[in-house]
């Protein structure tokens, strides 16, 4: 139960690592407030579990929410210079996590708990590897169609790329709402999955692991993100026997792989 | 209304604000320069403040810990520049920036290890009024930082403006090929100005050590985010701006912790901030 | 005859020998080693060490020696959540401390509970950790019963009025509330209420605006750190109303970090130094020689709890879990280094004793003792 328990965590990280490729790896828009789209997915679907909705309906209202507000992310987007953005993720993902404690329907600093989903734990553990599926599978159409080839030209030079005609405005908010969405139904499984949640699961410190996650094992790639989601998110586990070292061993390890292989493990070189 | 209230909330809006600027300003110099969010800062103030500590621990000199502080935090911040950014250069920003992150952590973590988790006082000074002008009365460590930032804000304002140093600072954030083409050394430079950064930040870090009594290991943590937003808001690479945004966000942030503080934490009022400022001048509000 | 003395001898040294070839009990341990809580979880663990070398020195739990495996959970409900399931299903774990915050206390809960292993909670605050789980007991003070007792005291400092400033997190939410169900029946007054987010350090401005009301004492909830600079500021601008803390401040840190400001200041708490329990003289002098550091609140919690389990135990004579839990709810007035437990209710919430204590020339000392049972109940 133990291995399958940690499995379904690393799916979830996975499934999260792929959408945020689809923003940052693909379309090359820098986002360090992931994880407050990952929390809006697991508020609202325990907010909405908690009135007695249907869990498949709660679900598919939480991608919707994070989606929607992905989208908003994503207009916004269209404003800012590379830089300016990041910034201005982080400056999201804060003010969310601070709305999620001052609301009081979302429990306020209590947080909310008991969040069950309809069945137990290899049940969830089957409907997350669905989900990393279905990731998978949206982010190689997404990757492989002309919407993606433009996507990686928008990358590589966005005056190139709205030369050839691409639309670049639509795809990056595309880019966003699709991310943001997968990632508010990963939420909403993860709330199930752990069960309780608070303002802080969501904060900036799990936006830079997401981050870190998609850098090291290779931005843009399809395995990449999932290599680093196995690798980052099984790491506090793994190293249990060391956990005094873990967390400066996890800060290096990102140091030393952007200095020394910054395409990541499985990227190609530029 | 008793007046004394709003005195109270401008004079530690300052000073909080002070020491918002000096962190800051380093950020906003290293990104003039290198176009790169140099996070790894807030662990360089960490560090510094660590350096001070010991030193003043041993000496219980206040002029041997800033010099420590200042110290300690140069070596380090230069050895980044050498051994991180500079071979990184004409990277995409993304990737030094991951890295610098990950140093930070690394930092705040490695001061764990050695120095464990608690925090430790510094005790240089005491935090009684020693001066009272309008009903509003001053602590000694208010009047250390607020005249300890405002020499500093003049040395700074001295070099880039009077000196040849700060010429060439201007001229390569300005425009970086021109100013190689016309034989600025420009790897010295950017060293010389992750020095100073790291001065100040160093310095900022005793500075709250003595003004807080207290260092920690999370010290750095909160900094490392808000500068990114004084940063911005100043304008990304503009050095006064970045000064003015830091001040103007101590006074907003104790404007808010003293009345709105029910309603949201004044810790976010620096992300609201730049939310609303960017929806509207997406170059930040003092940039160009 | 001598025969017949070797017989018995055998006879008696038999469950001995036996006992010791069996050994050993695992007793797992979720404590915050990295990340922001590091400082609590230190404490914490260095407690529980010390509690199972206290007990292991003494013969051990039924005879067996106890071995602890101790997890870093960061704080961090999905980390805790995968160890408490590594906890019972590989090391097997006959019953675990949680030394951890609430949040990852809460994802832990409920996978001891279902796996039939007891869990004591030290010092996380969150009443759902214990409610509904049979199996998870609590021996650290309910947030709204210490919040209620911050209003007695506050009515026995001869405070009329109080201004609070309340920490914005579940710790200070209950406390609040705790203290403002409790207030008019002390006829005391609340006349002003802030809030503030975990780690500021900034206070003046807020306290200018409650030294304009004059109150008779200030109800401060929050954290070491944060505390001592909230009451140096204080003193800075002349504040003589007394300040009422709780046990989060429990700490000689906070008398270090707050200076000469800490001296007068009463807090709310569980750990009293004036006790003349032996365990808690004990306690206090083995932290200070292992640590060159007096103990604190989170330390003492740790330490009880593992006293806590180890008398359930023996109590129910056994290590199955229906049967030490069993013990618990029956259990009446234990004694632990964290006051005195009168019982259990049905949430496995301790009816416990507090003590408040004051800062003089730099160190905790008794003002008072709190037994009102009614009170005390959560």
């Amino acid at each position: 139960m133990y291995y399958l328990t940690l499995a379904t965590l690393l799916l979830i990280y996975a499934t999260l690592a792929l959408s945020l490729n689809l923003i940052t790896g693909l379309a090359g828009q820098v986002t360090l407030g992931h994880a407050a789209f990952f929390g809006i997915g697991a508020y609202v679907l325990a907010f909405l579990i908690a009135h007695g909705v249907d869990f498949w309906l709660a679900l598919a209202a939480a991608g919707a929410a994070a989606g929607a507000t992905g989208l908003a992310l994503g207009a916004i987007s269209l404003r800012l210079r590379e830089d300016f953005l990041a910034i201005a993720t982080i400056a999201i993902n804060f003010v969310v996590v601070a709305l999620f404690l001052y609301l009081p329907f979302f429990g306020g600093a209590f947080g909310m708990s008991d969040i069950a989903g309809p069945f137990g734990a290899l049940g969830t553990l089957l409907s997350t590897a669905v989900l990393f599926l279905l990731a998978l599978a949206l982010h190689e159409s997404v990757r492989a169609s002309d919407l993606g080839l433009a996507l990686i030209a928008l990358r590589e030079s966005e005056q190139a790329a709205e030369a050839l005609g691409v639309n670049v405005k639509r795809f990056k908010v595309t880019a966003f709402s699709l991310g943001t969405a997968m990632a508010g139904v990963a939420g909403g499984l993860y709330a199930a999955y752990v069960g309780v949640i608070h303002p802080h699961d969501f904060g900036f410190p799990l936006s830079v692991t997401l981050l870190a996650m998609v850098a090291i094992g290779g931005m843009g790639t399809l395995w990449g993100p999932v290599l680093g989601a196995v690798v980052l998110g099984g790491f506090a586990q793994a190293f249990a026997f060391i956990h005094n070292y873990q967390a400066v061993l996890f800060g290096l390890l990102l140091a030393l792989v952007m200095r020394y292989r910054p395409q990541g493990l499985l990227g190609r070189r530029a | 209304m008793d007046w004394s209230v709003i005195g109270y909330l401008g004079l530690e809006g300052l000073v909080v604000g002070s020491i918002y600027a000096l962190t800051a300003l380093g950020l906003a110099l290293v990104y003039g320069l290198l176009r790169v969010l140099h996070v790894a800062h807030a662990g360089v103030y960490a560090v510094g403040a660590y350096c001070g500590w010991i030193a003043f621990d041993l000496s219980h000199s206040l002029a041997l810990a800033l010099a420590a502080g200042a110290g300690g935090a140069v070596v380090l911040g230069v050895f980044l520049d050498a051994w991180f950014y500079r071979p990184l250069a004409g990277k995409p920003p993304l990737i030094p920036l991951i890295g610098s992150i990950g140093l930070f952590l690394a930092a705040g973590d490695l001061l764990r290890i050695v120095f464990g988790p608690y925090q430790h006082s510094l005790p240089a000074m005491n935090a009684t009024p020693v001066v009272t002008i309008a009903g509003v009365g001053i602590t000694a460590t208010q009047v250390f930082v607020l005249a300890g930032t405002a020499v500093l804000l003049l040395a700074v304002y001295w070099v880039s403006a009077r000196t040849r140093l700060g010429l060439a600072w201007r001229s390569i954030a300005q425009d970086r090929e021109i100013a190689a083409a016309m034989g600025i050394d420009i790897p010295r430079h950017t060293a010389l100005a992750f020095a100073l950064a790291s001065a100040l930040a160093g310095v900022a870090g005793v500075m709250v050590g003595v003004y807080y009594n207290q260092i920690a290991p999370t010290m750095g943590n909160e900094p490392a985010y808000k500068t990114l937003a004084i940063v911005v808001l100043g304008g990304l690479g503009n050095v006064w701006g970045t000064v003015a945004a830091g001040l103007l966000l101590g006074v907003v942030e104790s404007v808010s912790g003293a009345f709105a503080g029910n309603y949201f934490p004044p810790q976010a009022v620096a992300f609201l901030a730049l939310i609303l400022v960017l929806l509207f001048r997406p170059q930040g509000l003092f940039g160009r | 005859m001598l025969k017949k003395l070797l017989l018995v001898l055998a006879l008696v040294a038999s469950p001995i020998l036996g006992a010791q070839a069996q050994g050993t009990v695992t007793v797992g341990v979720l404590a915050p080693l990295t990340g922001f809580a590091a400082a609590d979880g230190k404490s914490a663990v260095t407690s529980i060490k010390l509690a199972a070398k206290t007990i292991n020195n003494d013969g051990g739990i039924l005879g067996k020696q106890i071995k602890l495996k101790i997890y870093d959970d960061q704080a961090d409900p999905k980390q805790a959540v995968n160890f408490a399931r590594r906890l019972v299903e590989q090391d097997h774990a006959r019953f675990v401390i949680g030394a951890s915050y609430s949040g990852a206390t809460l994802a832990a809960a409920p996978v001891f509970n279902q796996n039939h292993v007891p869990m004591m909670a030290a010092y996380a605050v969150a009443p759902d950790i214990t409610k509904g789980h049979p199996y998870v007991y609590r021996v650290g003070l309910m947030g709204a019963v210490e919040g209620r007792i911050g209003a007695l005291l506050a009515h026995k400092l001869g405070a009329r009025s109080v201004a609070m400033i309340n920490l914005k997190n579940d710790f200070g939410q209950a406390l609040e509330e705790g203290f403002k169900s409790e207030a008019p029946k002390q006829q005391v007054k609340v006349d002003f209420s802030g809030t503030y987010a975990l780690g500021n350090q900034n206070f003046t401005s807020m306290l200018v605006r409650v030294k304009t009301r004059h109150p008779g004492a200030i109800y401060a909830s929050g954290y070491y750190s944060d505390a001592a600079n909230l009451v140096r500021q204080a003193q800075s601008l002349g504040i003589r109303a007394p300040i009422i803390g709780q046990d989060g401040y429990d700490s000689p840190k906070f008398i270090e970090l707050a200076g000469p400001a800490a001296n007068g200041v009463y807090i709310t708490t569980q750990l009293d130094r004036d006790s003349k329990q032996a365990d808690v003289q004990h306690f206090l002098k083995a932290y200070k020689a292992e640590t060159g550091e007096p103990a604190d609140m989170v330390g003492a919690s740790g330490y009880a709890a593992v006293e806590v389990m180890a008398k359930a135990v023996k109590q129910a004579g056994s290590l199955d879990g229906n049967a030490v839990r069993k013990a618990l709810a029956k259990m009446k007035n234990v004694d632990t280094v964290a006051g005195h437990i009168y019982a259990w209710n049905d949430n496995g919430d301790p009816i416990k004793t507090a003590t408040v204590q004051v800062i003089n020339n730099g160190a905790f000392h008794r003002y008072m003792s709190v037994t009102d049972r009614k009170l005390l109940t959560p």
